[in-house]
């Protein structure tokens, strides 16, 4: 009765909230954040020629496609392989360390994968620790497969994040039942709980290989070039906004297709996931010698994905004279990270309004803004300074030599283009945060006097912080991560950690890029924690005893 | 009787074309308490977040102490109804204390006096202890409590109750509804209480509506409601109820145990006999006509099944002090708890 009352309720308490203000416009603002730079993109890449295009068609062009489907396909397999059976310990056994595991296994989403690269690279090649222990007999960590390699560990945590949480909502309690149904252990997992976790597990992986083709420093320096190095060294090298924009809008079309299949996973498994279960059955111990075995599964992808390559950046900081310490770079970092989550935080809590309140127009609008996620930061920075440019035209047009000089770039325009990306990332957290209000907290407060401004101010702020910080974190932690739109964006003089490790690392100068490298991984690595914490509910479940 | 506090007036609404009210009319008096008792999905939620002003209907009008408060739009906003509601999952503010969700509707109060008015109303629901609780800590029966002191703390002249009692178990349930009355009434408010448990609305209600498909078909003093049905639904409504099937003839339903008087009902219209299982009582008799095939004791009363000659089974409920304990009986009829309602047309 009281399920069927709850059921109900979300149909019957339509009633329009007023909010005391439209959230509308945040709405319209976050999808034209996203979608104007595309627009733009559309707009040079067929206004210009296509000589370029077509001889990159006869030399690199299937060379990039190759490496891009290549690394998709081994990224896909490689982070199924290492986050799906960790998710399934985490979820059903009890063991040493599971507890931190079921938010650490998260951590290496703090290493940028170029990072990863550096320190991989610095310790398999000729003169590395690895090189000198074997006796060069591993492979060196380059090309194609290295590129697959350090992606899978880099990425595997969306798949393990949602694979673990669609096995604690209700795989758990279907594999006992398969149990005592006379599946074995293994046949439980196969047979039932896999097939239930399947969307999150797709979901998971469309995920990393959206990170994959949107990477640039990574498949830069192990020298494995994808689109985004082709478009990337046709605006730089060549300069060839057009032929830039038309590789753009090819990879653009890929991404598209990536969300579209993570999308309809996500609806597959919204309905997979009805009926689960609040409280999943007790976690099944295992005997000694099976627990640390479990143990050891589930560190070797932390340890290879975080603390080896990690540790190497200590080690090459340590022993490196330091020649300049990255001060202005660091500054770069945090003022661009910090400015960006704050503003992701606005756009994505008005969005989410929008979403909530909001008629056909505005869900519509917010729709659009998730859709940023799916554009590289590559193609969001080329399509900003496509936008940047038009402007700059019609300003020229209308106020002559008096218009502003807008077209170069800047702060700001790197501050736009990481919206476009992210502002997305920041939508979802919010949304989820106010959709766990429920609609009866209105309407008490109404009753008992607050005005819809201050429900908002004395209910949904203080319920949904949490969400919000967590979506101003992860924007922080994606904004220090992104190279290639901070490369093509940033003033010339203005430095940050990302491109100072990329160009050391550029010059082969390893040691040198340890240093930037580590501060990115420092600072972004305490953040990580607290999302991860907050994601898997670690400090929920503590407040909820 | 007293003018009504506030009046509903020919409410209708629909959604997607399924009528949820129709054609609804209710009064809510000062000091008393009505209950609108009604299956799932009848409509009375919808009624009663109308009258708080949460939802608005498609015509008719809600006006309190002469101020039209809703027609068709809301035109007063619930927060300046003055109604307060405790809700079905009380909707209590997961980030405050007991004592900042009771503090909450006080805004309107000098600053100074707040804390001890909230701190009053927690008293008087025996909470005083668990003032700095935060909502999970505390029981289902103590956040109904915070919850109905919440309501009550701003004094509004009128509360209403959403299944305030349908999250908590039965022997709570039981021991919750004395505390709650005592305290609404000691409110002095108008009190509206939507339920769809007929012992729930039967204790508490000093008026007794009861809603089906979104008609208040009977409304009146709960005992002559239960006594009276006026039709079949309205009797299973409120318990038990026997119902014997036949045509009227010279003004009345002539029963094998009797004339029912049938006001109302034109001669050979086709009418049903409603009788409370209280109502059937059974004497003692060797070779009565009547055959007892299922009996169980309650406690203090005791429930029959009696098989008649032509095989239509009776309940009856009887105190056991005077119950029969032979396994033939004769039946003879309470007036007084039984009536003639025209037959359903299915």
């Amino acid at each position: 009765m009281a399920i069927s009352a709850y059921a109900v309720i979300p149909g019957r308490s339509r009633f329009p909230i007023r909010l005391g203000f439209s959230p509308t416009p945040f709405a319209v603002a976050a999808a034209l954040i996203c979608v104007a730079p595309i627009g733009a993109l559309l707009a040079i890449s067929f206004g210009g020629a296509s000589e370029h295009l077509r001889h990159l068609a006869d030399t690199q062009l299937g060379l990039y496609a190759w490496n891009s489907a290549a690394l998709a396909v081994m990224t896909a397999i490689g982070t199924v392989v290492l986050g799906v059976p960790a998710a399934w310990l985490v979820a059903r056994y009890r063991f040493p360390g599971r507890s931190f595991f079921s938010w650490g296994l998260a951590l290496p989403l703090a290493m940028p994968a170029y990072v990863a690269a550096y320190a991989w690279v610095s310790m398999t090649a000729a003169g590395g620790p690895v090189y000198a222990a074997s006796g060069g007999a591993l492979l060196t960590v380059r090309g194609l497969i290295g590129a697959a390699f350090v992606f899978s560990f880099a990425y595997y945590p969306y798949v393990f994040l949602l694979a673990r949480q669609a096995f604690e909502t209700h795989g758990t309690g279907a594999a006992d039942a398969a149990r005592t149904l006379g599946a074995g252990p293994f046949r439980s997992f196969t047979e039932v709980a896999l097939p239930l976790a399947r969307p999150a597990i797709m979901a998971g992986v469309a995920l990393a290989v959206m990170e994959t083709l949107a990477d640039y420093g990574a498949v830069d320096f192990l020298g494995a070039p994808t689109f985004t190095v082709g478009i990337i060294r046709a605006w730089g090298s060549f300069g060839e906004p057009a032929a830039a924009a038309q590789l753009a809008l090819i990879l653009l079309f890929a991404m598209m297709l990536l969300f579209g299949v993570e999308r309809a996973a996500r609806r597959r498994r919204s309905i997979a996931e009805r009926g689960g279960r609040n409280h999943p059955p007790p976690r099944m111990t295992l005997s000694p010698a099976k627990a640390w075995l479990a143990f050891a599964l589930c560190l070797a992808p932390l340890a290879i994905g975080l603390i080896v390559p990690g540790g190497r950046l200590v080690q090459l900081a340590i022993e490196t004279e330091v020649l300049r310490f990255p001060a202005d770079a660091l500054r770069g970092t945090l003022i661009l990270a910090t400015a960006s989550g704050l503003i992701a935080a606005m756009l994505g809590l008005g969005a989410a309004y929008a979403a909530r309140t909001g008629g056909v127009f505005a869900r519509g609008a917010v729709r659009a803004a998730h859709a940023g996620y799916a554009i590289p930061g590559a193609v969001g920075a080329l399509g900003v300074l496509a936008l940047l440019a038009f402007v700059q035209s019609m300003a020229d047009v209308g106020l002559g030599a008096a218009a502003p000089a807008i077209a170069g770039g800047g702060v700001l325009a790197l501050l736009f283009a990481y919206q476009a990306r992210f502002a997305a990332a920041a939508i979802g957290p919010a949304e989820s945060a106010l959709a766990r209000i429920p609609p009866s907290l209105d309407h008490a407060a109404r009753t008992l006097g607050a005005r819809p401004g201050g429900v908002i101010l004395r209910v949904h702020l203080p319920l949904a912080f949490g969400g919000i910080a967590t979506a101003a974190l992860l924007v922080f932690i994606e904004v220090m991560k992104e190279l290639p739109a901070t490369m093509i964006l940033r003033p010339i003089d203005f430095e940050t950690l990302a491109v100072t490790a990329h160009n050391y690392a550029s010059d082969e100068r390893l040691a040198q890029a340890a240093l930037p490298s580590l501060l990115l991984v420092a600072i972004g690595l305490p953040a990580m924690i607290i999302v991860a914490r907050l994601v898997s509910g670690v400090g929920r479940s503590e407040a909820a005893h | 009787m007293t003018d009504p506090l506030l009046s509903a007036r020919s409410l209708t609404k629909s959604w997607y074309g399924r009528p949820v009210l129709r054609d609804v009319d209710l009064d809510l008096r000062k000091g008393q308490v009505t209950a609108v008792l009604g299956p799932s999905g009848a409509g009375k939620s919808t009624l009663l977040r109308a009258i708080a002003g949460l939802e608005r209907v498609d015509s008719g009008t809600i006006a309190c102490n002469g101020e039209l408060l809703t027609d068709g739009a809301v035109r007063v906003q619930p927060e300046d109804r003055n109604i307060g509601i405790v809700f079905q999952d009380f909707a209590l503010f997961p980030h405050l204390t007991a004592l900042g969700n009771v503090l909450f509707g006080l805004r309107r109060h000098p600053r100074s006096a707040r804390r001890d008015m909230a701190m009053a109303k927690l008293a008087a629901v025996e909470l005083a202890e668990k003032a700095n609780a935060y909502p999970h800590t505390l029981s289902g029966g103590e956040q109904q409590r915070v919850a109905l002191a919440r309501a009550l703390a701003p004094e509004p002249e009128i509360i209403l109750l959403d299944e305030a009692f349908s999250g908590l178990d039965a022997r709570l349930r039981e021991a919750l509804r004395e505390t709650t009355l005592a305290a609404l009434k000691a409110s002095g408010a108008a009190v509206l209480i939507v339920t769809h448990d007929a012992t729930e609305a039967m204790f508490m209600a000093d008026e007794l509506a009861l809603m089906v498909d979104g008609a208040i078909i009977q409304s009146g003093p709960p005992a002559s409601v239960y006594r009276s049905p006026v039709a079949t639904p309205a009797a299973r409504l409120l318990g038990e109820v026997n119902e014997w099937s036949g045509r009227v003839e010279s003004g009345a339903l002539v029963t094998p145990f009797g004339s029912l008087a049938a006001p109302g009902l034109v001669d050979g219209a086709a009418a049903t006999a409603l009788v409370r299982p209280e109502g059937v009582v059974l004497t003692s008799a060797e070779a009565g006509g009547y055959r007892i095939v299922g009996r169980h004791l309650l406690g203090a009363s005791t429930v029959f099944a009696v098989a008649a000659p032509g095989g239509d089974i009776w309940q009856a409920r009887m105190a056991t002090a005077i119950a029969p304990n032979t396994d033939t009986v004769d039946i003879t009829l309470d007036a007084g708890l039984a009536s003639v309602a025209q037959a359903e047309r299915d």
